[in-house]
């Protein structure tokens, strides 16, 4: 290398490394690099941040997880007592349990008309119309719920009140009884 | 704005987990240094655009490949210099066809460069673009970024007999050009 060729370079090298471009790049590069955020790209994000996702990041990820447990079951929990206490199943309940007290009522009805016909020499007239009386209000209450009921068939309250009466008046007939039996031994 | 070479690491590693703001602080840091070596290849501040654009396309599509063993800007001045090389057939025919090169416009929109300084800089860019495109080439790869001849060989896919021809007719027709 001779000294022409030594000042050419040392011209050439004090030339800038740095000429700015007329317009700014960048909003076409961020174009095409976001038209070439592919799939397959995609997948390569995926696999290159999951150790950090499992291993950075793993309390966010451990807690994150614990949440979504406690959330489904509060929600599996909010449903089920949900369904529990939905006017269908409470209807289907409180008609069975009817039927039940309607079966015992029958009996204690029965029971008391006919301890009252055998022993009525041992009872007031005053016990006898006070019994009487209890037992055809009782019987009144529960014909007008069956005729409230007949019209409006899936109204649970009004079955839940027919329930209550059936289930109180059969309670006094059985304590009746009971007491009239005391009375007679 | 500079960075030293860890921060750098740590934003290429950002980038290799898709992080688009991390790339664009290292475009923003070398933009000009890669429009500048685009230009003068091609002598076409058009081309040079595009080809800028397709360098850090390239490096976002490559950037897993970095392994952290030489500097950012080296890897990526490779990369260029390759991305160039490889579509030096497109942006001769180019080149050819387009108007002449704005250098002066260039220079004068720089507020960086001491206007002193720019009639000197604007000839000696005046001269390299006259010289014929493989002679040129090899020139700025050799005797202004520092490759060695057997670098040249491998970017290039020339003989390293043919890259030494190619410097000294660059450097014969540079100092006549010149008058040096």
């Amino acid at each position: 290398m001779n000294e022409s060729d030594k000042k050419l370079i040392e011209m050439y090298k004090t030339l800038p490394k740095k000429i700015k471009p007329p317009k700014d790049l960048w909003d076409q590069i961020d174009k095409r690099l976001t038209n070439k955020f592919s799939l397959k790209d995609s997948i390569a994000y995926f696999f290159n941040n999951f150790k950090d996702l499992i291993l950075t990041k793993k309390y966010v990820f451990a807690y994150s997880l614990i949440g979504i447990c406690v959330i489904s079951f509060g929600l599996l929990f909010f449903f089920n007592v949900s369904n529990q206490n939905k006017p269908d199943t409470q209807y289907a309940l409180a008609e069975k349990e009817l039927q039940d007290i309607v079966l015992d009522y029958e009996k204690a009805r029965s029971k008391i008309i006919k301890l009252i016909k055998d022993k009525k020499e041992f009872f007031s007239d005053e016990t006898i119309v006070s019994i009487q009386t209890n037992m055809s209000l009782m019987d009144e209450t529960i014909k007008e719920i069956k005729i409230a009921l007949k019209n409006d068939p899936n109204n649970y309250e009004l079955l839940a009140s027919l329930t209550k009466v059936y289930f109180e008046e059969t309670n006094l007939l059985f304590k009746t009884s009971n007491l009239m039996k005391n009375y007679d031994n | 704005m500079e960075l030293n070479k860890l921060e750098e690491f740590e934003l290429v590693k950002k980038i290799q987990k898709g992080n688009k703001q991390a790339f664009k602080t290292l475009y923003t840091l070398y933009v000009d240094k890669i429009f500048c070596l685009s230009y003068r290849m091609v002598n076409d501040s058009h081309i040079a655009e595009d080809l800028t654009q397709d360098i850090f396309v390239r490096a976002w599509e490559k950037i897993n490949n970095f392994g952290f063993k030489s500097s950012f800007f080296t890897w990526l001045y490779r990369l260029a210099v390759n991305v160039i090389i490889r579509k030096k057939e497109k942006t001769n025919r180019i080149a050819e066809q387009e108007a002449d090169v704005e250098i002066e416009e260039l220079y004068k929109n720089d507020v960086a460069f001491e206007s002193e300084k720019i009639e000197s800089f604007i000839d000696c860019e005046k001269a390299l673009k006259n010289l014929p495109n493989q002679a040129r080439y090899v020139f700025i790869l050799h005797d202004m970024e520092g490759f060695t001849h057997k670098e040249i060989e491998k970017i290039m896919n020339i003989s390293i007999g043919t890259s030494k021809a190619h410097l000294f007719r660059a450097r014969k027709l540079l100092k006549e050009e010149l008058s040096l």
